[in-house]
């Protein structure tokens, strides 16, 4: 062992403990709600609580995730899964947060889609997207699923102000796919989310994220496709 | 929570030892469980105890809930397979539409996993083709179990075609895996290999995979190299205590003293607690530590001798009511003391098994070849000789305990002279094909300076010498295959030698009275 102490791993041990209090806090924060009359619910912002908590939760997630990606450490279980379950997961996920803004959540996909991916690692992903969707959308936010050149393409549209331009273009010598990471308080998400999708591949199609401005609500779009 | 969902009865445990005594005495549909459970017991392990236990049906759902990602306690959790995990932080509604969808899928498939459980694997076939063709959320699901199902039920040409028409969409590891385990059961290990070798290449963190190139490689006599992919299905997923164990053993049929010594080090850590926890971790890792140090009086041969002795101790001193396991340890103990030059302490030992063992009891096998092994350690051949053609006689029934009597009369000496000994004997045969007997009779004259005693080897320089005092007619050959026909007078009529070592003396005999 040489003298110098391995910052990265310090600081992913500290992002692990950090994620491990913050989830008892979000536990505790919601035993609390609940033990609450709503009108005092109503009173302490409990949905903006928890939807920050739920954020920094997800920064930290996302932080840990890059760790072991960097270390070769984060593992990919790819399975058949159907986008319902993916989809019904992430409503169950915001539609409080999401009815206390006066925003409302829409699925559109063909019954009984399903896709192969991970899981965990695309819930993730999709958790990351929605809650800054969440942030800065006005009404409305549509889940989207088709099947798209042999794979499964997940989009997440919204009605909000859409992707700044310096993100919807690539400075050159940057990540794939038009993205510019240095920008922005998403860059961490995007990227987590680019180097996920290329976790993805069949034959020699590679999975990848884009984004884009308009879509069905005149807002951002983001997709991800996963071959 | 629970009950607001709906469910009738709700048992709480508060830990480990609580949750599995409840389970003992009840079947439940659902367990959700920790990962983290503080001191104890982790979830994996709990979950590890069901299913050995048989405590858990293919009907239930045993859900983990976890913070960890971290690879080695995901991949390990992931090989017993809980039904699902849920990340924390959990929410209410998370957690209701989770299971709710669950509950869905197992209530759709319960019939199928009932006959899985009865073991009617054939009813099952039948209900997964009635299944499919209802055409539900769950085909993928009752393709694999009927895949599965037809290899357990050993009709490989339906597997077969269940895993080509799946792998004929997309690469799908679980069909590629499955597909090579149907391969092997038609002995074609060599494609099985290259299918694993695809699957690994894909996807390296796939635990099963490495797990199916070892076994493969095994069939395919390749132990080097099923020693390699155990390692690394080891590394990835080191909690898994039959892995360690098997992979030990492995080492040491590779005669890597150093890898299985890690291995039985890693059973002893990870079994603390587990289902898996055993006097033979703690053994095994005496053992091989006592090989290892064997004559190295060195800081390190000595720090390797002490970690054998609080190895054994914990034997004595963990399992006091298993009375064999503490024979094992101490007999084992002995030897530790006799490779670092403890004769005294050696004999202190020894004396201690044999106040233990009453006058006319008789000793289990794999105790009598430790007492033999121990006995040979402490220079008392005649000793061991005596007790192992005892045992021999008491065993000629059983060909395992036999063969394992056999190789340590054969070569009761330290793992180094074995290895030199058989790299000598190679070498002499390989002479002895090419025509250049003298050098032959060197190289097996080297391999017995090594092990002096051992049967085929004596044989060998014997039917070498026996060929030469035929061909030149030069009488000390002659005398040379009576010596090691002598060295060998002791092996029993079980021995596998026996019939070659006759053979040999008939035509010595012959040739003397041709010669006389």
């Amino acid at each position: 062992m040489s003298d110098k102490p391995d910052l990265t791993f310090i600081i992913a041990s500290s992002v692990h403990d950090m994620k491990n209090s913050l989830n008892m806090l979000i536990n505790s924060v919601e035993t609390l709600c609940e033990s609450l009359p709503p009108e005092l619910r109503d009173a302490l912002n409990a949905s903006t609580i928890q939807y920050e908590a739920q954020r920094v939760n997800n920064d930290l997630i996302q932080l840990l995730g890059l760790y072991r990606l960097h270390n070769e450490m984060l593992s990919i279980d790819v399975d058949e899964h159907h986008v319902s379950d993916l989809f019904e997961e992430q409503i169950a996920h915001y539609h409080e947060t999401l009815a206390s803004r006066g925003v409302t959540l829409s699925c559109h996909y063909p019954d009984d889609l399903t896709g192969y991916f991970d899981r965990e690692l695309i819930l993730g992903v999709l958790n990351n997207v929605l809650n800054n969707a969440t942030r800065y959308t006005k009404t409305a936010i549509e889940l989207i699923a088709y099947t798209f050149d042999g794979g499964l393409k997940l989009e997440v549209h919204d009605d909000g102000g859409g992707y700044p331009e310096q993100m919807l273009h690539a400075q050159p010598g940057e990540e794939k796919k038009g993205i510019n990471f240095h920008n922005g308080s998403t860059s961490l998400g995007l990227y987590f989310a680019a180097k996920v999708a290329a976790m993805h591949h069949q034959g020699d199609k590679v999975g990848h994220i884009e984004l884009s401005n308009g879509g069905r609500l005149g807002g951002g779009v983001f997709s991800i496709f996963l071959p | 929570m629970l009950s607001s969902f709906g469910a009738q009865q709700v048992d709480l445990a508060s830990n480990a030892e609580d949750a599995l005594n409840k389970c003992r005495y009840d079947f439940y549909d659902v367990i959700l469980c920790d990962f983290n459970l503080g001191i104890g017991k982790n979830g994996q392990q709990i979950l590890e105890e069901l299913r050995i236990r048989k405590r858990l049906k293919h009907t239930h759902l045993f859900i983990m809930i976890t913070a960890e990602t971290a690879k080695d306690v995901v991949l390990g959790a992931r090989e017993y397979q809980p039904d699902a995990y849920i990340a924390k932080p959990i929410t209410r509604t998370v957690l209701e539409q989770r299971l709710g969808q669950l509950l869905i899928q197992q209530r759709s498939l319960k019939a199928i996993n009932k006959e899985i459980d009865l073991e009617n694997y054939s009813k099952a076939i039948t209900l997964c083709h009635q299944k499919l063709e209802e055409k539900t959320k769950y085909q993928s699901w009752c393709m694999q179990t009927l895949a599965k199902l037809y290899t357990k039920v050993g009709d490989l040409d339906n597997a077969s075609s269940i895993y080509k028409a799946a792998l004929a969409g997309r690469e799908l590891p679980w069909a590629r895996i499955g597909l090579a385990q149907v391969l092997n059961l038609e002995q074609k290990h060599q494609e099985a290999k290259l299918c694993l070798e695809q699957v690994i290449k894909n996807n390296p963190n796939l635990v099963e995979a490495y797990d199916g190139m070892s076994e493969t490689c095994l069939r395919l006599g390749l132990t080097q190299e099923a020693q390699q992919a155990l390692t690394l299905a080891s590394a990835l997923s080191p909690r898994m205590v039959p892995r360690q164990e098997k992979l030990g053993g492995l080492c040491l049929q590779n005669n890597d003293v150093e890898s299985a010594a890690n291995a039985f080090r890693m059973a002893v850590q990870y079994a603390e607690n587990s289902v898996h926890d055993k006097p033979e971790h703690y053994l095994n890792l005496g053992r091989c530590l006592s090989e290892w140090s064997e004559g190295d009086v060195t800081e390190t041969g000595k720090l390797r001798a002490k970690e054998a002795l609080a190895a054994l101790d914990k034997v004595t001193e963990k399992y006091s009511s298993d009375e064999n396991a503490c024979l094992t340890s101490l007999l084992i103990e002995a030897r530790v003391h006799v490779g670092q030059g403890e004769q005294n302490k050696a004999s202190d030992t020894l004396h201690k098994v044999e106040s233990l063992l009453e006058e006319d009891s008789e000793l289990s096998a794999s105790n009598g070849l430790e007492f033999a092994r121990t006995l040979y350690t402490m220079g008392q051949r005649d000793r061991a000789e005596k007790l192992l053609i005892e045992l021999s006689g008491r065993f000629a029934s059983e060909p395992a305990i036999l063969a394992q009597i056999e190789s340590l009369m054969d070569e009761p000496e330290g793992l180094e002279a074995r290895v030199k000994a058989k790299e000598l004997n190679k070498a002499g045969i390989k002479l002895f094909e090419q025509g250049q007997l003298t050098q032959a009779v060197e190289s097996f004259r080297a391999a017995l300076s090594f092990t002096p005693r051992h049967a085929a080897l004596n044989l060998n320089l014997a039917q070498v010498a026996l060929k030469l005092y035929k061909d030149t007619g030069e009488a000390h050959y002659l005398e040379v295959a009576k010596q090691a026909l002598q060295q060998i007078q002791h092996i029993p009529a079980q021995h596998q030698q026996y019939k070659r070592l006759n053979h040999l003396r008939k035509q010595i005999a012959t040739l003397e009275a041709s010669a006389a």
